[in-house]
């Protein structure tokens, strides 16, 4: 990892050198973004939730059940050979068998809106828990599909994350209960993963032998070359107007990228290897006075209510709008752009759709980097929604969750609420552990739509992990963390947990040859 | 279990755990790991014949390997115990058989019993029947024999004993029967316990008849004057009888057999009987002599093992149409049998017509036929043989519709389902009583089985908004229940096996929520319990009103004291008496503790206190004829009634009050030490039936219509009851002064029946305590025993809005309040919206758990403001009634509307029986109210605007401003009315109605609402001068987006978790859930958010 610290008194202060300073050429990745999570403008809302269940389940189940074909067929228990039930309904009580199916976690703890309905409390946002996991022994595991549900008991749950959503096979048996004993337990892997530069053409010939090489060598830390591109990857930028403790770390972290930080050397061997930004969410804070007015005026147990203004407007107040903080964001993005091509992800607190998947954030809050943007087709806004082959913008903006390819890698990367969701189901720290769960659910957002709030998708259920990624990044984390997962067939993926940048003032730097990741952390003195 | 023995283990936390959901392990140990095996412990032969499971199974011969953990080896035992005992397959229906060495002449029988009706035996001897079952759970059916009933008149001065035998050979040809009617006449001495007899008895003539159904016959030949024998009654009008009784309590009094008690047949005294009237296990005669009664205390308030079944039956209506049983078959009966004392039922099926896929531990009996399935299900009812049948609203739509639909398929013998061979058939009833007033209902016997419908069980006991079965379960057992109206259950029938299934789920859970109602709410115990309390049959409790348990008690006491009861004529006085007094409240909101005294149970105490009763009620001439003193042999009441004291003679109902409250208070020690739940329910029933019974007595001395009206005895007592108040008050306001040394004046703010509240002055919580302890003491001196004036509870802070309204926090310690107690405020009444709750019940929380009264009125402008601006949600404004009738006398909203329905969409239009839900909605000026109801979903679906005012004037106003008066003053309450926030008004655009047909829809901007004509910005957001704020005003609609989709996703996965299932589509049509409207109304508003975000990429501000 460089700090700034370790290069302060070595190089920066010194004298001019005199000859001219050498032009550094930015080298460029080749870029090619999916629009897997892209909605229809004119979407329907008619449809409910189930089908995005029954997508989910008929999508991942055949693997599901190949692997637990593979792992269980023929085992004897008791004298008797376990035998495959097609669905939950047909279990049978002391029967051995295995079935595949949802799972749904019963939790007392989820936030109810008939409560909060009861209590008059403001529904959209759920009051806040930390954990949907109780721990006192109220919470159960069911396994569900179309023909119904069924409870599972036993030690064996005690080994997996459970989220309601993930598609799992269950070996055991039905108790007096009506309970499933369940003895073993398996999901679907990791999908097949696809070559690199399977999608971009023209690189790969260019690029064919160091491929080979690379395919060899697989994630094996090896010497550094200079050549080799970076991406950067930042999340929680969080610019804000009333919480400037890390505005300076801004400022110093657009200097990095824009290459004028530290001494040429640095720029020559590091800098000007960074060929693109990813921003993974939470670029603009909505706290301090904007955030806390909604829940103060129907939350009872805060008295704030006494430090209102005397003079209370109804209706819509335009002065509540605090346009600072995205003006920050855009005059940030419109000093960079120039230099760098920059793939935006929102996040929570962005200003875009609450829902998963997150669409772009809209043009009209960037109206200055908007002129790195494709041009809106004239007067057809709808044509922009149809994923052409057209050029991606030089200024990309896109959904979370996102789906691209960078240099022939597959990446997957969101803004961290699908993380965030699971994390409160279960009893762990261990969000690396999560993220591979994910991975090898074959689902990037399991919990949507039950505690995730999600479009009613009902020809297609996008969240499902067709392809295995090389990279799989997840933003706005608590802290940083890295991990290389494998498959039974060979696939490997790096899995990253972006850092919030307000929160450790780190950036991840990700070797575009090896996918080897190193963190930059920068502090102003 | 040892890790080893699991072939796979996966632990995320690593990062070296890669691959780790590949069984790689060593070749060896996987291998033997798939050929786990046990000894074979299953003999195929011991399989049961009906499983089907044709695979013959080869005994393992393999010797247990050492792997094999203790784990697996339980898990393989548990299978085969399964495999032997499926409850999908075999559950077990019928009682447990009679011990095998069991004989009549050597065991005695005892149980308990449960029903008791008149019945006959060999061919005309009148019995009573017991039914009952044992400790064992054996059925029994008991005949006993040569009770005989009678009645008492008082002898004439002249008659002896030696003119009964003449007496007796009169009245046999007054009666003119073929066969003797008269079994005995005799003289003996008795009272009359109507009034003061000086201590004295009277002869009085006994006539006993050889069957009871003779008795009314020879009480109205004597009454009316014409066994006058000898025109030995100088009277010429009418002659009084006593001991107007029926047989079956007669029976029960007489032989101190109480309702749901232990009875005992000793061995020998009975014998079987061989020609059975029913379908008892056990079916027995004997002689009520020597029949053993054990009084519901200690050992014998147990309960046997009842059997509940508790059912529900799903019919296939059609579209539109209310389930008629001449068309619409029933498809489905889901039925959950339980043992009372046990946690789990032990049958749970479902009877299906058609192919139905299985239920987890739940058996499905399906069949092509609906007569097969019916005929079936009452061999099923016939073989679990529930003794008490309980489902929601059973007695006027399951009962009655399953008579008539087997009646009209002619399934033969289907109505069996009583005990004995009675047919079943349904009655029209009509129940009124002065607590619940009149209702029709329907009734179906079903003799020696009890039944119990929850509907008409919590309509009795329970004030509520709704009675719906899912508003009553969400009521008391805080969740809500998936309802699929019934157009809808015709759609699932016709489906697949899976949409089957799904109904048979939905009817058994509309089955086994009556039964989870009933243990939440204790009703059997309780029921029980008022049943021994008062000595009637359980049925009788639910069947008939208030006074035949008070006369049950009477007549026992009197039987024991040799008093007879006058057969007084009903006559229905208009006589009113003045009730209890209520102290004019000091309205206001009270930020000091306000100590509230009561006197427990105030009425029965005075009588207890005066001696008030019939035995001691006494006329002046009475008076002067025994010489009796004032204050010393008798008292006046402050009414002007006389009673004598207890020196001349203790009042009936003076001792049966002291029993009743002697046996709650033992009910009470025994119920603090019982750590059973069981019992601890049986013992919390038994001190409630003691209380309620203690205070009805002094209703029915009020009571003009019924048996035994004494205006006297219940004026009296309110007379008492408003002396004792009032001198309470002017106690506790001389003593509590600042001239006593107290540090305020106290001062009694209201008071009612049994309750005064007082102002100590104190601000201190644990002072006020300490004062209303010591006054409660002191006043308590001044009375007479047993009354008694007791300190319960502080309210602090206190809002009294009126007589019988009030609120306020409730403290019985100083440390923290028990709870919010509100009488009188409208948050249950049902004609109102939600809204109206939901903003009475914060209000009140904010005054009075927050104190935060500016909040509390912020909060209300708040609200108020949402309204006129369109923001409340549509459900918190819905209004439901339930259609009853065709043709209401008066137009009402409802009934309007479901008549316009009817006009747009008959299929879908609410029939009678459903319930209607509304919104008031904008109409014409001068348009009368009911005009201007419609259906929410017509409103939602057509931007119908909604009509705020009404809202505000005629909901909202009146309960917030009873509330807000008091606290700041009429003028300045109105003003939370009128005001800044109500001038912003906005109104939906409808797409229905006169002029929305010609108008064109031109884009307003977002800033500034100036029409956009141009023609580049026609398509846009914003006007050219709003231009700067296009960030602004997207992010305004798109927080209104973000908004709708949280709403969206979490009203939607609501309702998944609700029905139980993610993959299913939710169907529930619930229209008192709160979230039903809101959830529609979501889509939509969602979609048209999106169109409104969709604006700002046709729009040049905002993309260039």
């Amino acid at each position: 990892m460089v700090t700034l610290d370790e290069v302060l008194g070595s190089g920066l202060l010194q004298k001019p050198s005199g000859d001219a300073p050498e032009a550094l050429q930015r080298q460029i990745t080749n870029y090619k973004p999916l629009h897997t999570f892209k909605l229809e403008k004119t979407r329907p809302y008619q449809q409910q939730y189930a089908d995005i269940y029954f997508l989910r389940l008929t999508k991942i189940r055949p693997a599901v059940e190949a692997a637990a074909s593979a792992a269980w067929e023929g085992t004897v228990l008791g004298g008797e050979k376990v035998k495959r039930v097609e669905r939950v309904l047909d279990v049978r009580q002391g029967e051995l068998c295995w079935v595949a199916g949802t799972v749904y976690m019963d939790m007392p703890l989820k936030p109810s809106i008939l409560e909060d309905v009861s209590k008059d409390r403001w529904i959209s946002a759920p009051t806040s828990v930390g954990h949907y996991y109780s721990g006192n022994g109220e919470d159960s595991v069911m396994l569900e599909d179309d023909s119904g549900r069924i409870r599972l008991v036993g030690n064996a749950l005690q080994n997996h994350f459970m989220v309601t959503g993930c598609i799992v096979a269950v070996m055991g048996t039905e108790n007096a209960n009506g309970e499933f004993e369940v003895i073993d337990l398996l999901f679907a892997e990791l999908p097949p993963q696809p070559e690199r530069w399977s999608l971009s053409k023209g690189k790969k010939e260019a690029d064919s032998s160091e491929d080979v090489e690379m395919m060899d060598a697989s994630f094996s830390r090896q010497s550094h070359k200079p050549s080799s591109k970076k991406i950067a990857l930042v999340s929680g930028l969080e610019f804000s107007n009333a919480d400037t403790s890390y505005a300076m770390e801004l400022n110093l972290l657009l200097e990095y990228l824009l290459g004028e930080a530290l001494d040429p050397s640095v720029q020559r061997d590091e800098l000007s290897h960074i060929t693109r930004l990813i921003i993974a969410g939470n670029s603009i804070s909505t706290t301090a006075a904007e955030q806390a007015k909604p829940a103060a005026a129907f939350d009872t147990t805060t008295v704030t209510n006494k430090f209102q203004p005397q003079i209370k407007k109804y209706g819509y107040d335009s002065s509540s709008y605090n346009p600072v903080p995205s003006q920050l964001l855009d005059s940030f993005l419109s000093d960079l752009l120039p230099t760098m091509p920059v793939t935006l992800l929102p996040g929570a607190l962005d200003p875009a759709n609450a829902s998963y998947p997150q669409q772009p954030i809209h043009p009209a809050m960037f109206p200055q980097s908007r002129t790195y943007m494709p041009p809106p087709k004239a007067g057809a806004g709808k044509d922009r929604d149809v994923p052409g082959e057209e050029e991606p913008g030089w200024f990309d903006n896109v959904t979370n969750p996102w789906e691209g390819e960078i240099e022939g890698w597959r990446v997957l990367g969101t803004g961290g609420q699908n993380l965030d969701d699971v994390f409160k189901y279960v009893e762990s720290e261990d969000r690396l552990g999560m993220m591979e769960a994910m991975c090898r659910w074959r689902c990037v957002a399991p919990t949507a739509p039950d505690t995730l709030w999600s479009y009613p998708f009902q020809e297609d259920e996008p969240f499902v992990i067709k392809e295995c990624p090389h990279l799989f990044f997840v933003g706005c984390q608590p802290e940083f963390g890295t991990k290389v997962i494998h498959g039974p067939d060979g696939q490997a993926v790096r899995l990253i947990a972006v850092p919030s940048f307000s929160e450790t003032r780190e950036v991840v730097l990700v070797d575009t040859e090896t996918l080897d990741v190193e963190r930059v952390k920068i502090v102003a003195e | 279990m040892a890790p080893s023995a699991l072939p796979q283990k996966r632990a995320f936390g690593e990062a070296s755990s890669a691959r780790s959901n590949i069984h790689n392990l060593p070749a060896a140990s996987s291998d033997s790991a798939k050929k786990r095996r046990l000894d074979d412990v299953l003999p195929s032969s011991r399989f049961r014949t009906f499983k089907n499971d044709g695979k013959g199974r080869i005994p393992s011969t393999q010797p247990k390997s050492a792997f094999e953990s203790e784990v697996l080896e339980r898990m393989s035992q548990d299978i085969s115990d399964l495999k032997q005992n499926n409850s999908e397959k075999d559950q077990a229906w019928e009682r447990p058989p009679l011990p095998a060495t069991y004989n009549p002449a050597t065991d005695s029988l005892c149980f308990q019993s449960i029903e008791a009706e008149e019945g006959f035996l060999h061919g005309g001897q009148a019995t009573i029947k017991l039914f009952g079952v044992t400790e064992n759970g054996n059925s029994v059916l008991l005949h006993v024999k040569d009770f005989k009933h009678y009645l008492y008149v008082q002898a004439p001065v002249s008659f002896g004993p030696d003119d009964c035998p003449k007496y007796r050979a009169f009245l046999e040809t007054q009666l003119a029967m073929p066969t003797p009617a008269i079994h005995s006449v005799t003289l003996t001495m008795r009272e009359n316990m109507y009034g003061f007899q000086g201590n004295t008895q009277n002869p009085y003539i006994k006539v006993t008849v050889n069957d009871p159904k003779f008795l009314p016959r020879v009480r109205r030949l004597i009454e009316t004057n014409k066994a006058n024998w000898k025109g030995m009654w100088k009277s010429d009008g009418s002659i009084m009888t006593f001991d107007d009784i029926q047989y079956l309590l007669r029976f029960m009094v007489d032989c101190s057999i109480a309702g749901m008690s232990w009875v005992e047949a000793p061995a020998g005294s009975y014998q079987l009987v061989n020609d059975k009237h029913s379908n008892c296990q056990i079916e027995a005669e004997m002689s009520y002599r020597d029949l053993i009664a054990h009084k519901p205390v200690g050992e014998w308030s147990k309960m046997a093992p009842l059997r509940i079944l508790s059912f529900d039956i799903e019919c296939a209506g059609r579209k539109g149409i209310f389930p008629e049983p001449q068309h619409d078959s029933v498809i489905q009966i889901a039925n959950i049998v339980t043992k009372y004392g046990e946690k789990k039922p032990f049958v749970r099926n479902v009877f299906c017509l058609d192919t139905t896929s299985p239920i987890v531990a739940t058996q499905i009996l399906s069949f092509d036929r609906e007569e097969d399935m019916l005929r079936e299900w009452r061999n099923f009812l016939e073989q679990v043989d529930p003794d008490i049948i309980i489902g929601y609203n059973i007695a006027n739509f399951d009962f009655p519709y399953l008579l008539d639909r087997a009646k009209h398929l002619k399934v033969k013998d289907f109505d069996f389902w009583s005990r004995t061979r009675v047919r079943s058939v349904a009655k029209e009833t009509n129940f009124s009583s002065k607590q619940m007033g009149n209702r029709d209902t329907k009734a179906t016997n079903t003799n020696g089985r009890l039944q119990l419908d929850m509907l008409q069980l919590v309509q009795r006991d329970y004030q509520l908004r709704s009675y719906t079965l899912n508003s009553v379960c969400s009521h008391f057992l805080g969740e809500q229940k998936e309802d699929v109206h019934h157009s809808m259950i015709t759609e699932l029938f016709e489906g697949t096996p899976e949409s089957r299934r799904r109904l048979a789920l939905y009817c058994l859970k509309d089955a086994y929520l009556p039964q989870r109602l009933m243990d939440k709410l204790s009703c059997l115990e309780n029921y029980t319990e008022m049943a021994r309390v008062t000595g009637v049959p359980f049925n009788f409790l639910l069947a008939r009103g208030q006074q035949v348990k008070f006369l049950s008690q009477l007549f026992r006491k009197a039987l024991e004291q040799k008093l007879v009861i006058p057969n007084l004529r009903p006559e229905s006085s208009e006589e009113q008496y003045e009730g209890a007094t209520v102290i004019e409240p000091t309205r206001g909101y009270y930020d000091v503790p306000i100590a509230t005294l009561d006197f427990a149970s105030l009425y029965p105490s005075i009588m207890q206190a005066h001696n008030l009763c019939y035995t001691t009620l006494i006329k002046k001439r009475d008076i002067e004829r025994w010489d009796l003193k004032k204050d010393e042999d008798y008292i006046v009441t402050p009414n002007g009634d006389m009673f004598v004291t207890t020196k001349q003679r203790k009042g009936l109902l003076a001792q049966i009050l002291e029993e009743l409250l002697s046996a709650r208070k033992q009910a009470k020690r025994e119920l603090a030490v019982e750590k059973d739940p069981f019992k601890k329910a049986v013992l919390n029933g038994r001190q409630l039936a003691l209380k309620v019974s203690a205070n009805s007595v002094y209703g029915l001395t009020g009571a003009t219509n019924g048996k035994l009206p004494c205006l006297e005895i219940a004026s009296s007592v309110t007379s008492f009851g408003r002396q004792m108040i009032e001198r309470t008050k002017k106690e506790v306001e001389e003593r509590y002064t600042i001239a006593n040394g107290y540090s305020h004046d106290a001062q009694v703010i209201y008071g009612d029946t049994d309750s005064v509240m007082v102002k100590f002055g104190t601000k201190d919580l644990a002072e006020a305590m300490k004062l209303g302890q010591d006054a409660s003491e002191y006043v308590s001196g001044k009375f007479i025993k047993p009354i008694k004036l007791e300190f319960e509870k502080v309210y602090f802070p206190y809002l009294l809005i009126n007589k019988k309204r009030y609120a306020g926090l409730y403290w019985t310690k100083p440390e923290k309040y028990d709870k919010m107690d509100t009488k009188g405020i409208e948050t249950v009444r049902r004609d109102n919206c939600l809204l109206v709750q939901t903003v009475i019940e914060k209000v009140l929380r904010m005054i009075l758990i927050d104190q935060d009264v500016p909040g509390a009125q912020a909060y209300v402008k708040d609200t108020i403001a949402d309204l006129l601006q369109n923001k409340i949600d549509m459900s918190k404004l819905v209004i439901t009634k339930a259609l009853t009738k065709e043709n209401y006398d008066a137009k009402q909203a409802h009934v309007e509307l479901a008549q316009r329905m009817k006009k747009r969409d008959a299929g879908s239009a609410p029939g009678l029986g459903d319930r209607v839900a509304y919104v008031m909605v904008k109409g014409a000026t001068g348009s009368k109210n009911f005009e201007r109801s419609e259906d929410p979903i017509y409103v939602l679906e057509h931007n119908v605007p909604i009509d705020t005012k009404y809202y505000l004037d005629n909901q909202l106003a009146k309960p917030l401003g009873r509330i807000f008066e008091p606290i700041l003053g009429e003028t300045k309450a109105k003003s939370l009315l009128h005001g800044d926030h109500t001038r912003v008004v906005s109104v939906a655009a409808p797409t229905v109605g006169g002029l929305m047909k010609f108008a064109k829809k031109t884009q307003t901007c977002m800033g500034c609402k100036k029409p956009l004509t141009g023609k580049e910005e026609s398509q846009g957001a914003v006007c050219a001068d709003d231009a700067p704020r296009v960030g602004e005003l997207y992010k305004k609609t798109l927080d209104r987006v973000s908004d709708l989709e949280v709403r969206f996703g979490r009203l939607w996965t609501q309702c998944q978790r609700c029905q139980g299932s993610m993959h299913c589509e939710v169907i529930c049509s619930s229209k008192d859930c709160p979230i039903f409207y809101m959830r529609m109304k979501a889509k939509k508003d969602l979609e048209d958010a999106n169109k409104e975000l969709q604006r700002f990429d046709f729009d040049a501000a905002a993309m260039w």
